[in-house]
């Protein structure tokens, strides 16, 4: 049996079941159980090489397929185990964290809407299906930002749905360009046209879905929305937007039409560069200013998004497996962050640092999970995120960019900077007068963050040959093999 | 045996105190110096016999592990250092002991593992891991801290950590580099010239980056001073006073040893490096009033001459190099650990306020002389011993290029050994001679926590003669001649030095004795009016003299306002792009969609 089909069925149908629900613990009970189940699955698609699932069994026509494909291969394997890990990590949080707000059956309903438009966003096979779920996600995203009713959550959720609709009008404008000019929309026989055609005209279109697909992802100049929607948001939900949604819908999307529908040329390489560092620089330039805590971790995604673009855009296997790498542990080590960052709020009400210090004293588990994820980001071996910044600084190196390297290394002095100002201000010192009564989290809040945190301490080993073989690797061969990628589907 | 065993151990028994709860510390207190004295047999076991070694290399580590004379020999020092500090710590620390030791030992297996491995990117993991265990280590803080001691400690990590942290990301650069040219990571494998591209120069100078900030060499010496400062008198001595010495140092001998062939353009500038260092550092030293700081910039200002030595590039100063890194190790450690006592019994480190210690802390007394005597090359010290093949190293230099810039950095080494005896006079005066102050001194609560604080002094006092009269036999002729051969002539010889300052020492008791010249003792005064208690001198401004003059009061000045840290100098410009950055972050809607359009036309125009 097919199980490709699962990922996008059962959160659609968790969230239609849990839109009529009125049972408290409902919600609770089937987010989570469809999360596991779900990443469960996507570890089992791991046994697998390429599947592809054409649904209503519609076969092609004179060699041009006519239905829609779901397609999954070493990429997308990746991509749907990382967004259900930190699904299912954020649903578990959820459970003591959503109690203070009232709908939470009506959270879970779009905390799985999103999550189908993200898997559909990883599995869809054609240009229009992907545009479809990526919507579909990015409006639930929207609403979720706005979840609070706050002042300050609605109008940060306005900016990022007049930014985002933007952004998706620019990619659909592409997308029917493409469509006008191969005749098809499968990603699969496109890349087999454009192949065979060497038009021109991806280079309009490239950088019509750099800026779209770039908005998305916040990669600078296009992340302003980034800074206002992330913070707003529930603190579960905030880890889903920086862990995985900047990830799926900006630069899965990209990178995935860049590499295996235009294939790499070296300008669309050296621009994707050029915005990598830009990112990289502004993003953590602006994140030591911050004095609010999930702001601070905002800014840092754009840096860190411009890491992994760094490492895409250079185009080298060795940048591609930093890129992928670094995206799989930022997704875990941000989602991380973002959920300690809601303990905080959780125990003490307030985001701001200043206001902070020495909670280490008083939360040990969420104080312990942050200096581990904190140390991750900011590259201190052995803790993962070392590993990934290593191969893309390594990658920079090999590729003879040193001056790009020289840049991704002063980034990373920065990101450490602006992690232990967190960390100094947060966790560490003495604890105020005002939080001696503040306790530690509840039960399923600390298990995420430990989960995470020994995610984050582990995801190193990934970098074993016997286990990078299992899990990277597939991965970075799809990337590798570029435009290759339609003869490989069809 | 199996030359892993220490690192094994030594991390095991870290992550195992890590869990450990508070409550038992009792038990840490007993098992951890044990570990401390096993680890410390264990490495001498494995250093000798000096040819070969008695180790075995586990197959699944043969290419990682590197079993020369060097990398033995810093894995020895390791071993010492760790069970001196073990004893001290265990003697010292009172709170959150399971702690201190967890760190300190996952400290210490790293540190063995750096001593020995081959493989480059094995030694950069453990090199950033030692900046993680020293800044949970400072974060420990004094003991009986106030607020403001927790909030500096706080500061004081955070700017260790990124001070080392940023060296750690010019080490990756500095492995890409060697990577990118050579296709290896291994040490034994790489051999580079470095006048042949500036490519391998800039990777060079990445190393010396990341030695630099780890041994503290100007100018990424400035998260030494606070660390001292606000660190556990137990971590200073370890870390700062010794491993990061040691480690540090190290890694930039390989590099001249093995990793590169260096052009003498950039062995000049290592060794402009290191003078500076001595003669600056030295200089901070002599104004201090804590005598944690006065002692870290010697701390500073000792490394300089180990990269000066290291930097004439040839055997006999490279030796002396690795020699004064042994040598410091052991005598400035034994200088903090007996500051660590005084600061135990009268609760404080502010010269102006202690005094009169002598009877009340005479071994104390006797350690930290002679320490300070062997930093400030007394003969016949270990000091002395090793600064005097620096120098010889730089005289070498003379007949292989311009003599100028050598030459001026051999005054300024001679100079700055005078100033560190200046200001170790002060030191030691301020606190063991001069009048006792008001402060009350507190005793000893167990006479073992007693004898755990004094004894790694006395090992360590005594070491510092012996490697001072004894170090052609014990060291020079057996380590240092079969790490790089050198020519043993122009070595002085302490023994026979030794024996005529006895000798002097004895003649002049005969005369004493044999003259009966009678002796009038008589009660202090000062012109005429006996001596009170506010008329104390204490020895803080003995130096007013030079920090008041019109050319160093304005270098003080600036220094005082930390205009020569580079950390500072970073955090300014960092800042100073925030407020430009944040500037154009109005929120405004309608401005950040111009952007996004206005990024949309730049791309589409490069194209």
């Amino acid at each position: 049996m097919n199980i490709l089909p699962l990922f996008i069925a059962l959160p659609l149908l968790g969230a239609f079941v849990l839109s009529l629900a009125k049972a408290k613990r409902t919600g609770d009970i089937l987010a989570n159980l469809i999360n596991l189940c779900l990443l469960v699955l996507s570890f089992m698609l791991l046994r697998y090489g390429t599947l592809v699932y054409k649904i209503g069994g519609w076969e092609p026509v004179n060699g041009i397929p006519i239905g829609i494909y779901w397609v999954k291969d070493g990429f997308s394997t990746l991509m749907l185990i990382i967004v259900n890990l930190v699904a299912l990590m954020a649903t578990i949080f959820s459970i003591n964290y959503m109690e203070k707000f009232t709908v939470k059956n009506k959270y879970y309903c779009l905390f799985l809407l999103m999550l189908a438009g993200m898997n559909g966003v990883i599995l869809s096979g054609d240009m229009f299906n992907l545009f479809v779920f990526l919507e579909v996600a990015a409006i639930s995203s929207y609403s979720l930002v706005a979840f609070g009713t706050e002042a300050e959550e609605l109008e940060a959720a306005f900016k990022y749905q007049v930014m985002g609709t933007v952004a998706s009008g620019f990619i659909l404008f592409g997308i029917a360009l493409l469509y006008s000019y191969t005749g098809t929309l499968n990603m699969a026989d496109m890349a087999r046209v454009i192949g065979a055609k060497s038009l021109r005209l991806p280079i309009f279109v490239s950088g019509l879905f750099i800026m779209g697909f770039g908005m998305k992802s916040a990669i600078m100049p296009f992340h302003a929305w980034l800074p206002d929607a992330h913070p707003s948001a529930p603190a579960p939900i905030s880890a889903m937007l920086s862990g995985v949604l900047i990830k799926v819908l900006g630069i899965y999307a990209l990178v995935r039409i860049m590499y295996n529908i235009f294939g790499m040329t070296p300008v669309l390489s050296n621009v994707l560069m050029v915005l990598g560092i830009l990112s990289i620089m502004v993003g953590g330039v602006l994140a030591i200013g911050q004095e609010d805590f999930k702001r601070l971790l905002a800014y840092s995604s754009i840096s860190q998004i411009g890491y992994i673009i760094l490492g895409f855009g250079l185009g080298t296997p060795l940048g591609i497996l930093g890129g992928l790498f670094h995206l799989l542990n930022h997704s875990v080590f941000k989602s991380l962050l973002f959920l300690n960052s809601g303990a905080v709020v959780y125990a003490t009400g307030t985001r701001d640092l200043r206001r902070m210090g020495g909670l280490n004293k008083k939360m040990p588990v969420t104080g312990g999970s942050s200096f581990i994820a904190s140390m991750s980001v900011a590259g201190v071996p052995p803790f993962s995120g070392f590993w990934s910044k290593l191969v893309i600084i390594l990658a920079c190196i090999f590729a003879n960019r040193i001056g790009f390297a020289i840049w991704a290394v002063i980034g990373s002095i920065i990101t450490l900077a602006y992690y232990m100002k967190l960390q100094k201000e947060a966790f560490f010192g003495s604890l105020k007068e005002e939080w001696k009564k503040i306790k530690e989290v509840p039960g399923f809040m600390r298990l995420s963050m430990i989960l995470l945190a020994v995610l984050c301490l582990t995801m190193g080993l990934l970098l074993v040959p016997q286990i990078k073989d299992v899990i990277l690797t597939p991965a970075v061969e799809v990337l590798k093999n570029g435009i290759e990628y339609g003869k490989l589907i069809l | 045996m199996n030359i892993l065993l220490p690192i094994e151990l030594s991390l095991i028994a870290g992550i195992f105190f890590l869990f450990l709860p508070e409550k038992a510390k009792l038990f840490t207190k007993v098992v951890a110096p044990l570990i401390g004295i096993l680890n410390f047999i264990l490495s001498i076991i494995l250093f000798f016999p000096i040819g070969g070694g008695n180790f075995v290399v586990p197959s699944y580590a043969s290419n990682f592990v590197l079993t020369d004379l060097l990398s033995r020999f810093i894995y020895l020092g390791v071993g010492f250092f760790g069970f001196i500090i073990s004893l001290y710590g265990t003697g010292y620390i009172t709170k959150n002991v399971n702690r201190f030791f967890a760190y300190f030992f996952l400290t210490l297996g790293s540190a063995f593992a750096i001593g020995i491995a081959d493989n480059l990117i094995v030694l950069l993991v453990f090199w950033g891991f030692l900046g993680m265990t020293l800044y949970m280590l400072i974060q420990l803080g004094k003991e009986g801290a106030n607020l403001s001691d927790v909030l500096q400690a706080g500061e004081a990590a955070k700017k260790t950590l990124i001070i080392i942290g940023a060296s750690d990301c010019f080490l990756i650069m500095g492995i890409g580099i060697l990577w990118y040219l050579t296709n290896s990571f291994r040490i034994t494998e790489i051999s580079l010239i470095t006048n042949y591209s500036p490519l391998i120069t800039f990777s060079f100078v990445c190393f010396a980056i990341a030695s630099f900030a780890k041994a503290g060499n100007m100018p990424l010496h400035t998260w030494i001073p606070p660390c001292a400062a606000s660190a556990p008198i137990p971590v200073t001595a370890y870390l700062p006073a010794s491993l990061d010495k040691l480690l540090g140092i190290y890694l930039l001998s390989r590099c001249v040893i093995s990793l590169y062939k260096v052009s003498p353009g950039l062995s000049t500038f290592v060794m402009i490096a290191g003078a500076l260092t001595i003669i600056f550092a030295v200089f901070m030293a002599m104004i201090q009033h804590s005598g944690r700081k006065l002692l870290s910039y010697h701390a500073v200002s000792q490394v300089g001459y180990m990269v000066l030595g290291i930097g004439t590039l040839n055997p006999i100063g490279i030796c002396g190099g690795l020699f004064h890194m042994i040598n410091n190790a052991i005598y400035k450690s034994c200088l903090f650990l007996g500051l660590g006592s005084v600061e135990k019994n009268t609760g404080t480190d502010d010269l102006d306020n202690l005094g009169g210690l002598a009877k009340k802390m005479p071994l104390t007394l006797f350690t930290m002389l002679t320490a300070s005597l062997a930093i400030s090359g007394i003969p016949p010290l270990n000091g002395f011993f090793s600064k005097w093949m620096v120098y010889q190293g730089v005289i070498n230099t003379f007949s292989s290029r311009n003599a100028f810039i050598p030459a001026l950095c051999l005054i300024a080494a001679l100079f700055g050994s005078a100033l560190t005896l200046a200001s170790f006079m002060k030191l030691i005066h301020s606190i063991f001679l001069a009048r006792e102050s008001k402060m009350k001194t507190s005793h000893f609560p167990l006479p073992i926590s007693h004898f755990l604080l004094i004894l790694p002094q006395l090992i360590l006092a005594i070491a510092c003669i012996v490697l001072g009269i004894f170090a052609y036999p014990i060291i020079i002729k057996p380590v240092f001649q079969n790490i790089l051969p050198f020519e043993a002539g122009g070595i002085w010889q302490p023994e026979w030095a030794a024996i005529l300052i006895i000798a002097g020492v004895v003649l002049g008791f005969i005369i004493y004795g044999v003259s009966r010249i009678k002796v009038r003792v008589t009660p202090e005064f000062i012109g005429g009016e006996k001596v009170t208690p506010e008329m104390k001198v204490s020895g803080t401004e003995f130096y007013l003299t030079i920090e008041e003059m019109p050319f160093f009061g304005k270098i003080y000045e600036w220094a005082k306002k930390r205009f020569f840290d580079i950390y500072d100098i970073f955090r300014a410009w960092v800042f100073f792009f925030t407020k430009v950055f944040r500037f154009a972050h109005s929120g405004s809607l309608p401005i950040y969609l111009l952007w996004i359009l206005g990024g949309l036309a730049i791309i589409l125009l490069i194209w």
